[in-house]
This record gives C-alpha cells, structure tokens and sequence, in this order.
C-alpha cells in the first residue's frame, strides 16, 4: 500500500516558486513560438510544443516534487492566455491540470516517470483542447473573432481541422504522443546530465 | 511630479485585461494602443514609447502579410498586437522597483510565494530571452552548428545542444535567486516597508480616472458603432 505524504513533504518552499516561475517563463516563451509549425500542419503543433518542453518539465518537477507543480503550471499558462484575450484558455488547463495533479496523486508522483509522463500528456491534451472548447461552446463569438485575422479559406480550413472529430481525436493523440515522448527524452536527458551533476 | 505607483498600475492592467477582452474593432486596440502611450508617459517612460509603437505596428502587418499557411501563427501575431496594451501597461510595472511592487501586494493580502511568482514571472522575460540568445551564441563560437541549416540535418543533436544548457542555467538562476532572497530576508515575517512612495495618492487618483473615462469612451464607441 502507498505510504501516506506527510503535510511538511508537500509544503511549498519559496525556492520552489521561484524555481516554478523561471521554469514556466521559458515554457511560455516555448509555447508562444510554436505556433510556427502550423505551416506543416496544424495537428502538430501541441504534440511538437509538448515534446520542446518536456525536458524543462521533467526537470522542474523532479526538482520541485510536490503536489500542485501541474496544477500551478496549468493555472499560469491559463493567466498567460488572458492576456491574449482567450479566457477559457485557464478553465480548460486548470481543469486538466486537478486530472493531472489526480494521476500525480501520492508519494513521490512527480519521481514515478510513467505516472509524471501522463499527467504531462494529459495537460497538453487539454492544451489542445483549448483551440477545440470555444468551437463547441461558442462557435458564433470565437469565428467571429477569428475572422478578423484570417481569410475565408484559411479559416475554412483550420475549422476543417478543429470541428471534424475524427481530425480533433488525431490533433488530442499526436499532443499526447508528443507529450509522451518528451517525457520519455526528457527523463533520458534528466539522467545523463541534471542528476548525473547533482544539479537536482 | 510623483509618478503613479504599483497600486495604480496593478488596478489599470485590471482594467487593461477587461477591455482587451470586451472590445472587438480594430480602431478600438488601436485607441488601446494610444491611452497606454500616455499612461507610459505620465511614468517618464517616454523612451520606452517608440519601440513598442515598432513593434505593434510591425506584428500587424506580419499578421496581413504572413501567408495563409502559417496559419495560427498569423494569429499569434495578430492577438500579441491587441495584446500591446496590455504589454505596455505591464511595462510600468517591469520598470518598477520590485520592492515597492512585493510591498504593494502583500498589503494587499497576497499570499507571499505569489508574490514572489508575480514577481519573477515579470522581471524574467528579458532574462530568459537573453540566456536562450547567449546559449545560441555559445554554439555558433564552438562551431557546433556551423551553417543555418546544421541543427535541421542533426534534430537531435540540435535539441540536446539547445535545452540541456537552458534547463541548466534555469536552475541555477533559480537557485542563485532563492539563495539572493533568502539572504535579503524575503522569509522574514516581519511586515514588510519600502523606502519608494506606494500609498496611493491623487496622482494615482487622477491617472486612474483619467483610465477609466478613456477605457469607457473606447469601450462606448464600439458599441454606439
């Protein structure tokens, strides 16, 4: 039977906030340049930013190791959509994020690789799923706003890729291969160099 | 004049992200775009004006030129232009002391480790980019990656070159900045003071309301339209 986590284990040091903080800054940097390879095709763009943060994952939560490193980073990349104007951006990553943090759930979650791996995956699903989300609730107001910004031909076809289930399914698997494999990279580069050198 | 302080900055970016979020018409970012001009003048900011107007200009005439098959990242530029206001209203608080900015909050009751967050999650944007930049450096001045189209024909040589040096100096910038804070006291329970003026005064007054009629005019004539 799993051990019990003691309430100190869990407690958040300041350390560990700022050790958060800088990490997500560069996984926001990450994320906000991804977007680039939409021109090889749009169902690959969660799965490749998945894999180029994987290894700044693998690495802060193997560092910080406790409850709530998903979670807190869901809910800052959700804060930093606001500031794009894509509100529901926090409401669908903060509700991935207490999946996550479920999966994660018990003694030394963030170690277990397989278990730190899906939650990972599972968050770029739900990152994917943000472009998803608006299309089934508020299709009128989100088309609307994108089409200020796109030509009726480019947005025929992203809405080709974002409301056809069978595309939406393939867009949720290749983020959570990518996810997967970059947690796989992630903990092959966590051991050969960051623990190797005692770094965390 | 005594400029505006954290309190005033922290309630207009409020104000910021709402309007952001409400207004639909271009012409209304682009009057967005403007109140934060004056905003940023009103904090001596003068100097930083220009390069934000560049670069506003310039992401939305990407965001028009770009091809079509780049697809979201035609909207990447289009949504970081009406995101512009916002940028620049966070600038005054980038340009903060950040004493004055952790004491403002936490007599706002926010938990401390936010704080800090906030903090860092402000001041380190430049630093990352610089430390990405200056590990991009270090590979081209050991010619690991000698021509532009090197790191496309090695992938993975590319992408252990890249994020290994990254995730270390995230660390150590990480542990060298908790070490820094932890010396300066950043744990101490003691209520925490500022030797740079944060009550809010009619200066903050004026700047607000100055804001918030602005903010409202903007917000009214997209709607009157």
């Amino acid at each position: 039977m799993e051990a019990a986590v003691s309430p100190l284990q869990n407690r958040w040091t300041l350390r560990d906030f700022i050790t958060l903080a800088i990490f997500n800054v560069v996984m926001l940097i990450i994320m906000t340049i991804c977007p680039i390879f939409t021109f090889a095709s749009y169902l690959v763009v969660g799965g490749i930013t998945a894999l180029l943060n994987a290894p700044l994952y693998v690495v802060m939560s193997n560092k910080i190791n406790k409850r709530g490193v998903l979670f807190f980073t869901s809910v800052i990349t959700g804060l930093y959509f606001i500031a794009y104007g894509y509100a529901y951006f926090l409401l669908v990553l903060a509700c991935m994020g207490i999946v996550g943090e479920l999966v994660l759930w018990g003694k030394d979650g963030y170690k277990n690789p397989v278990r730190n791996a899906i939650a990972y995956a599972l968050f770029y699903v739900g990152y994917s799923l943000c472009a998803i989300v608006p299309l089934i609730f508020f299709r009128d107001a989100y088309i609307a706003t994108l089409s200020k910004s796109y030509s009726k031909a480019a947005m025929d076809k992203m809405l080709y890729y974002y409301s056809t289930p069978s595309m939406a399914i393939t867009m949720l698997a290749i983020s959570a291969a990518g996810g997967l494999l970059g947690c796989l990279i992630g903990n092959v580069l966590f051991k050969k160099h960051v623990k190797k050198a005692k770094l965390a | 004049m005594r400029k505006p302080g954290p309190k005033t900055h922290l309630s207009v970016l409020l104000l910021a992200t709402i309007l952001t979020i409400l207004i639909k018409e271009e012409w209304q970012v682009h009057m967005m775009v403007a109140l934060s001009v004056v905003y940023l003048v009103l904090n001596h900011l003068s100097r930083k004006v220009m390069p934000f107007i560049l670069v506003y200009v310039m992401s939305l005439v990407i965001a028009y030129i770009m091809p079509q098959m780049l697809g979201t990242m035609k909207l990447v530029f289009y949504s970081f232009a009406r995101m512009m206001p916002l940028v620049m209203i966070g600038a005054t608080l980038m340009y903060s002391p950040p004493g004055s900015l952790m004491c403002v909050l936490e007599r706002m009751a926010v938990p401390r480790p936010i704080t800090v967050m906030i903090c860092v999650l402000l001041r380190f944007f430049p630093v990352v980019i610089m430390e990405m930049q200056a590990i991009r450096d270090g590979i081209r001045a050991r010619g690991i990656f000698p021509h532009w189209y090197s790191a496309l024909l090695h992938p993975a040589m590319a992408y252990e070159c890249y994020f290994m040096p990254l995730v270390v100096r995230c660390l150590k910038l990480s542990a060298e900045l908790a070490s820094s804070a932890e010396l300066r006291g950043i744990e101490s329970k003691c209520s925490r003071t500022s030797i740079y003026p944060y009550h809010f005064k009619s200066v903050d007054a004026v700047a607000l309301l100055i804001y918030i009629i602005a903010g409202t005019a903007i917000y009214g004539g997209g709607i009157i339209r």
